[in-house]
């Protein structure tokens, strides 16, 4: 029989009353099969107690043990060791990103419980307090959100999330998420208010970097990135809001069926809440592009096919109306 | 090679040297681009957000006149890759979807059946052109300099819609920086968001990103950005020095288009590649 392969596990170590961390190196003889999860495992019960980690399941359902690994939020019970070694070469683990850490791989998730609360993720009656108004879960009602249910709130979304990195007053995508999920309940009846309170504001679905991190590294296949979407077409159809973010994205479509492209120079002018601070923050800006000769005519000159793609305008929002 | 060569907005507008740029290395390289000069703009990411059928709709349509041609699409903009491959990908699996695109686009007197493929530059001169190839064109006027690459959102994200690189670990933009004979900086930001997409709609956090990822580049060493999307270009560059005042810090890291490395490792010169448009000049090589 050969001698297992040993692998390197370069592990993230915190102690609680600290604020600097160290990496501790490990080696873990390769086991067929073996989960991140299960090495951390072994880790703990052969080489160093004081390793803390969260985890319950094993089965990627409770969510517990995502974490940073190989600069990746992943679960560490659905990572495979071997798949980390072959794209690695070892195996490094971090706790979840843009979390405060309590100790080692164990991070603080009240700052992500706030904001999944914020989007009240729960049914409710409507407004008035009348019951039985709501309709009842059909199969074509639970379409709707199909898939975006499978959320196990394990927080990978967030640690991956560009907005949020950047400043977290973002409400994020998991909880996004779960606003889509009850908005478009059929049995609830709070609907787009849920909107108005807690993702119509500047930090809202129109702060969302559209970087597409949530969906691509979400262990459920959740897809938050789409759930955001879908929030911003409803908000827009409202009509009740009127942001940045949906005067830029109306300024687009709006584009697009007038020309056939984008009028860049004037697109800024559109989005910004006009008044003079704003106007005079752009004037630098513009004078260096036109320097460089980088903004074009405003005056832009249509597409030659632009009857055929305003056709397409009218098809789709005829479709829509027949909805 | 030949391709239908799809520019997109923002080299026929606000990044005119990457159009002048693909255009003279397409010439250098023999790659004949046939240039859809009727198609659409893709909508970017906030359309295909905001109403996925009118997205699918129109690039629906620009599949479709590529497909008319017998060609693959060509694109040098990392969102317009995004959007026109996740768009090739749901028509071209779903017949309901592809039916109701095909009902939407019949007045142009176009159908899509969906042979159609979308490629970046960046991707067809790795997979199509070669690198082995490329490496016998460029002449390492490059060696010695340390290049940053910064691959932007939409060309990796989502990957089961682009299938080419890694999303987490992606080589290809490393791979043609080291043809160029130029050296490869490693850092951790070359695959996160630029900030480009909330620019007009939340400044501060967009500095935040565009801030956070130059200095990333530059404490790792890198003389130089680059990136296949002139949207993280913008961000990058024209926004570099709001960027610098947003961080407190001085930046002042040129960043070049793909097309103008390449450009450049061919032996043209900086202006013919418009690289003086920039923002943040960059000192002679």
């Amino acid at each position: 029989m050969t001698e297992p392969s040993k692998i390197t596990f370069r592990v993230f170590r915190k102690e609680p009353d600290s604020d600097s961390h160290r990496i501790d190196t490990y080696e873990v003889d390769m086991v067929e099969g073996m989960s991140v999860l299960d090495a951390l495992t072994l880790i703990k019960d052969w080489q160093d107690t004081s390793l803390s980690y969260r985890s319950s399941c094993r089965s990627a359902i409770c969510g517990s043990c995502a974490m940073t690994i190989n600069g990746h939020a992943k679960l560490a019970c659905r990572t495979q060791v071997k798949d980390e070694v072959a794209k690695w070469g070892e195996v490094r683990v971090e706790p979840l990103g843009n979390f405060p850490v309590l100790k080692d791989l164990v991070f603080d998730l009240n700052p992500y419980w706030k904001q999944v609360n914020s989007v009240t993720p729960w049914l409710e009656d409507r407004p008035d307090g009348k019951e039985g108004e709501s309709a009842p879960l059909t199969e074509k009602g639970m379409e709707q959100f199909k898939g975006v249910e499978d959320c196990i709130l394990c927080g990978a979304c967030y640690g991956q999330c560009t907005a949020y990195e950047a400043d977290n007053r973002f409400i994020g995508p998991a909880a996004l998420a779960k606003g889509y999920r009850f908005t478009v309940d059929p049995r609830d009846g709070k609907g787009l208010e849920r909107l108005m309170e807690g993702l119509q504001d500047e930090k809202g679905i129109w702060s969302c970097a559209r970087c597409y991190f949530c969906s691509q590294v979400c262990p459920k296949d959740v897809q938050p990135a789409k759930a955001i979407g879908r929030l911003q077409e409803m908000a827009s159809k409202e009509g009740t809001v009127n942001t940045e973010g949906t005067r830029y994205a109306k300024a687009i479509k709006n584009d697009i069926e007038k020309i056939g492209r984008i009028n860049e120079t004037t697109l800024p002018l559109r989005v910004a809440k006009i008044n003079p601070d704003t106007i005079i923050s752009m004037v630098p800006m513009g004078i260096t592009l036109l320097l460089k000769r980088k903004l074009p005519s405003p005056l832009m000159r249509s597409l030659k096919g632009i009857a055929d793609v305003k056709s397409i305008f009218r098809r789709i929002r005829e479709r829509g109306e027949e909805k | 090679m030949r391709y239908a060569f799809y520019p997109g907005c923002s080299a026929l507008g606000t990044s005119p040297e990457l159009y002048k740029s693909t255009i003279k290395v397409a010439k250098a390289l023999d790659i004949q681009l046939d240039e859809m000069t009727d198609a659409s703009c893709c909508g970017t990411s906030a359309l295909k957000n905001l109403d996925p059928s009118l997205a699918d709709a129109i690039n629906t349509r620009t599949l479709a006149m590529a497909e008319q041609k017998g060609l693959d699409i060509l694109t040098i903009c990392g969102t317009c890759q995004g959007v026109l491959a996740h768009v090739n990908k749901r028509v071209s699996n779903d017949t309901e979807h592809l039916l109701n695109a095909n009902r939407a686009i019949a007045d142009s007197g176009l159908q899509y059946s969906g042979t159609v493929k979308v490629k970046h530059l960046l991707w067809a001169l790795i997979a199509d052109y070669g690198v082995d190839k490329l490496k016998e064109k460029l002449h390492h006027q490059l060696r010695g300099i340390k290049i940053a690459p910064f691959y932007g959102c939409h060309i990796l994200r989502l990957s089961a819609d682009l299938g080419f690189d890694d999303p987490e670990n992606p080589t290809s933009l490393e791979t043609l920086i080291e043809a160029t004979g130029a050296d490869v900086v490693r850092y951790k930001s070359r695959i996160k968001c630029c900030g480009f997409p909330v620019v007009l709609t939340d400044e501060p956090a967009a500095l935040t990103m565009t801030s956070a990822a130059l200095l990333d580049a530059k404490n790792n060493g890198a003389d130089l950005v680059v990136t296949p999307c002139p949207l993280c270009h913008i961000n990058l560059d024209s926004y570099q020095r709001q960027a610098e005042k947003h961080a407190g810090q001085e930046i002042n890291l040129p960043v070049l288009h793909l097309s103008q490395m390449i450009g450049l490792a061919l032996g043209m010169g900086a202006k013919e590649l418009g690289i003086h448009q920039h923002f943040v000049p960059m000192p002679s090589i």
